[in-house]
């Protein structure tokens, strides 16, 4: 993993933020900790799978916790910030 | 923090004293966030209550027995039986407040 590697997705998820009307956590550290852990996951089991929570190794149903995953929006609105807290609210 | 197992699990949790299990994974990074503020807990409450951890890629039936499908999942058992749980990082104080709330 490289920091280009890392630096792209921080920015393709700060944009994805912006677009939706939330942001980035502005702890840079535990950003970069969740993005490697995509990334590291990406390498080893095909997809951003979401660091924080377990995966079924059913595709169909892992396909739900891809990052931004299914449930983001629900736990932004609700509790300020994902599970992960890679995403809260303005 | 002791590491626990699907092996011992059970004889960890029951026990006289209130039993806390942070269930984590090595890829998560609130786990890792989460995990020296557990040690802290540990260390301030331990007259009170054992605190242990529990890696649940490596011991996949514990965590499939409570359906534990997002990480760190943090469970108080009182006498071998589930008191009450949280998802996700919190801070120290909220922590120890949960707790206490749960075993005076």
């Amino acid at each position: 993993m490289t920091n280009e590697e890392v630096e792209k997705l921080i920015k393709e998820y700060e944009e994805y933020a912006k677009e939706k009307g939330f942001r980035l956590n502005p702890d840079r550290k535990i950003v970069e900790g969740l993005v490697k852990a995509l990334i590291m996951r990406k390498e080893s089991f095909g997809e951003r799978y979401c660091p924080c929570r377990k995966m079924t190794n059913d595709k169909k149903a892992d396909k739900k916790i891809i990052c931004p995953c299914d449930y983001h929006l629900e736990e932004i609105k609700k509790h300020g910030h994902c599970l992960c807290n890679l995403f809260v609210e303005k | 923090m002791e590491k626990i197992t699907d092996d011992n699990f059970d004889k960890t949790i029951d026990s006289d004293k209130p039993v806390l299990i942070d269930f984590y994974t090595e890829w998560c990074p609130p786990c890792k966030l989460l995990s020296p503020i557990m040690e802290e807990v540990r260390e301030e409450l331990e007259d009170k209550i054992g605190v242990f951890k529990m890696n649940i890629d490596e011991n996949p039936l514990t965590a499939n027995k409570f359906g534990i499908d997002r990480i760190p999942t943090v469970i108080l058992f009182v006498r071998g039986k589930i008191k009450s749980d949280f998802v996700g990082y919190r801070e120290k104080e909220d922590i120890k407040e949960w707790i206490n709330s749960n075993i005076s």
